[in-house]
């Protein structure tokens, strides 16, 4: 068999594979946000540039030293989660993985934003008090960012608003 | 017969199958013009890379008007046409370097904007390192398929980065061995490309450079998953690549270049005296002095087998690996006064200075001379700047070395010369 044809019979697979990584990066969030436990989590929020950056508001307080990066989900009575514990081993129930093993930090932290809707929500979060929370669905420790709300509002709504 | 037409004749060959595209190429970039056949390559490499992004910047500016369905076949659009441009290349101009280095920049591009738009379109919030780490695993097979050795920096930048990020956030030794495990493959491509070439060719150099300095990173990675301050197992890594180097005496290797240096740059640091009064970050763990102690009798078993016929090679690898054990000995155990530490490693540092310049003179080797002037130099100057001395000397003593370092090469440069003249003529009958 020519040189030729080999590599193109092995190009064949690579390439169905290099398509199919996207795809399947899609339809791991789509599952999620379809099958995954929905949570609302208080922030604190400012813009920086085209995204919103945030914390866990300090009620949740997260940020937990020590070993373990796995922390644990649970829901106060108002409706809003917190993490409850930071474990080494996988806790049972709904759990998030920090990145960072012995100084368990949130894994989302970001929320990126249209270009044009920069002006409004950067006044908005500069005032103190602004009432700020995110949507997330988690599933098997995948957690992806659904919404972020501010006065009530899906943050693309308050700026349609405005 | 021209090499015009003797290029005109590997191109046939290649047509009637008398020789493997493989070899076509060898012959090829053989007898044509070296210079400009490689600067030909580099001008191809940048006009795709600037073509992907172009390509990429024109979707940019119409980004936030289009629909997710819109968005979503925009974003497989490039890594689509890199596929479509890889199977051209190999069906129709597999023989042509250029074309395959091109193509495989362009694909590789492709991979990388395919991911980050489909990440962006789709709000994935896929962590940096995991998406450079999923694009370079995606590179992996174009590089080997394409044959081609220009995305092999893109990779290795990738897998290092992903390396050192998640050691930095979660030391562990698994994540240590998966970085092992992809530096692995991406010299496996620098040693088959340098095997088709009979480890000759300009191409296999470059990969060379590149899979010398990612195994720097394993080192580097080695002191994240260890979580310590490893310098003294730097010292080690830089003799094992100076033996590796052999009795080979060519600096464009990076074998003896990096390793050389690298050996002088970490006792450089030594010989501060400040370096040992960091009490922050000590050489405490039994195993990074162990490690240490292996690396260095490495160093000494490989440049016995490789180097015993050249002295000073081999006493410059065991100069190293001594040294190295040395510090890591000194940081396990403590140092009460490091004044005492500086001025003997001050004193190993200029007898290798000594060594390399003594060496040059008698092999007319610039490079090696100038290694040991820069390093002598580097000691004076550094001694200078840190004590109170007035600044009439201090100019003086930089005149005095800078005259020096003149001298030296005019000599060598003149000893050079004449040994090319007294060089016999070869009878071309």
């Amino acid at each position: 068999m020519k040189k030729k044809t080999v590599i193109i019979m092995l190009l064949i697979p690579v390439i169905l594979a290099q398509l199919a990584v996207p795809m399947f990066l899609i339809h791991e969030k789509n599952d999620v946000i379809r099958n995954g436990s929905q949570y609302k989590f208080r922030i604190s929020a400012w813009v920086v540039g085209n995204t919103i950056s945030f914390d866990l508001n300090d009620s949740n307080n997260t940020m937990f030293g020590g070993p373990g990066k796995y922390g644990k989900i649970a829901v106060a009575d108002d409706g809003f989660a917190y993490i409850s514990e930071v474990t080494a081993e996988k806790p049972a129930g709904d759990y998030v993985v920090s990145e960072n093993d012995g100084y368990f930090y949130f894994p989302l932290s970001e929320y990126s934003l249209n270009e044009k809707a920069y002006d409004a929500v950067f006044k908005k979060l500069s005032n103190y008090g602004t009432d700020c929370y995110i949507t997330v669905r988690v599933k098997n420790s995948r957690i992806y960012l659904e919404n972020l709300f501010v006065d009530g509002m899906t943050v693309e709504q308050y700026v349609a608003g405005n | 017969m021209t090499n015009k037409k003797l290029l005109k004749e590997i191109s046939a060959w290649e047509r009637e199958n008398i020789i493997t595209p493989d070899a076509a190429d060898t012959l090829r970039e053989r007898y044509s013009a070296g210079g400009k056949n490689t600067l030909i390559t580099i001008f191809s490499i940048l006009g795709s890379v600037l073509i992907g992004t172009g390509v990429v910047l024109l979707f940019a500016t119409n980004w936030k008007n289009m629909s997710l369905t819109a968005k979503t076949l925009v974003s497989f659009l490039p890594l689509v046409i890199g596929q479509c441009l890889a199977v051209f290349t190999v069906a129709r101009k597999y023989g042509s370097t250029l074309f395959r280095e091109s193509a495989a920049i362009l694909y590789t591009a492709g991979i990388f904007a395919t991911v980050a738009m489909i990440s962006s379109s789709f709000r994935l919030g896929t962590r940096s390192e995991i998406y450079v780490l999923i694009c370079a695993l995606m590179c992996l097979p174009v590089i080997y398929l394409l044959d081609a050795v220009s995305p092999l920096i893109v990779y290795y930048a990738a897998v290092i980065f992903w390396g050192i990020d998640t050691l930095r956030s979660s030391a562990s030794f698994s994540g240590f061995g998966l970085l092992v495990i992809f530096i692995l493959l991406g010299m496996l491509f620098s040693f088959i490309t340098g095997k088709k070439s009979e480890f000759s060719s300009a191409r296999y150099t470059y990969t060379l450079w590149l899979s010398v300095a990612a195994s720097f990173f394993i080192v580097v990675a080695l002191a994240q998953a260890l979580d310590a301050n490893l310098m003294s197992l730097f010292l080690g890594y830089f003799a094992i690549i100076f033996a590796i180097a052999g009795l080979d005496s060519d600096y464009s290797s990076p074998f003896r270049t990096v390793g050389s240096i690298g050996c002088m740059v970490i006792i450089f640091i030594f010989s501060i005296n400040r370096s040992w009064d960091n009490d922050d970050d000590p050489i405490s763990s039994l195993l990074c002095l162990a490690l240490t102690v292996i690396f260095a009798a490495a160093a000494v078993i490989i440049s016995v087998i490789r180097q015993r016929e050249d002295i000073f090679k081999l006493i410059f690898v065991i100069g190293g690996a001594i040294s190295s054990v040395i510090v890591a000995l000194v940081g396990f155990f403590g140092v009460n006064n490091g004044f005492f530490v500086s001025v003997a490693v001050n004193i190993i540092l200029i007898a290798m200075a000594i060594g390399f310049i003594a060496r040059g003179a008698i092999k007319t080797e610039m490079i090696t001379t100038n290694i040991g002037l820069v390093t002598a130099g580097g000691i004076i100057a550094a001694r200078i700047i840190d004590d109170n001395i007035d600044i009439v000397i201090k100019s003086l003593v930089f005149i005095a070395m800078g005259s020096a370092l003149l001298l030296v090469n005019r000599s060598l440069l003149k000893k050079k010369r004449s040994a090319v003249i007294e060089l016999p003529e070869v009878d071309e009958k």
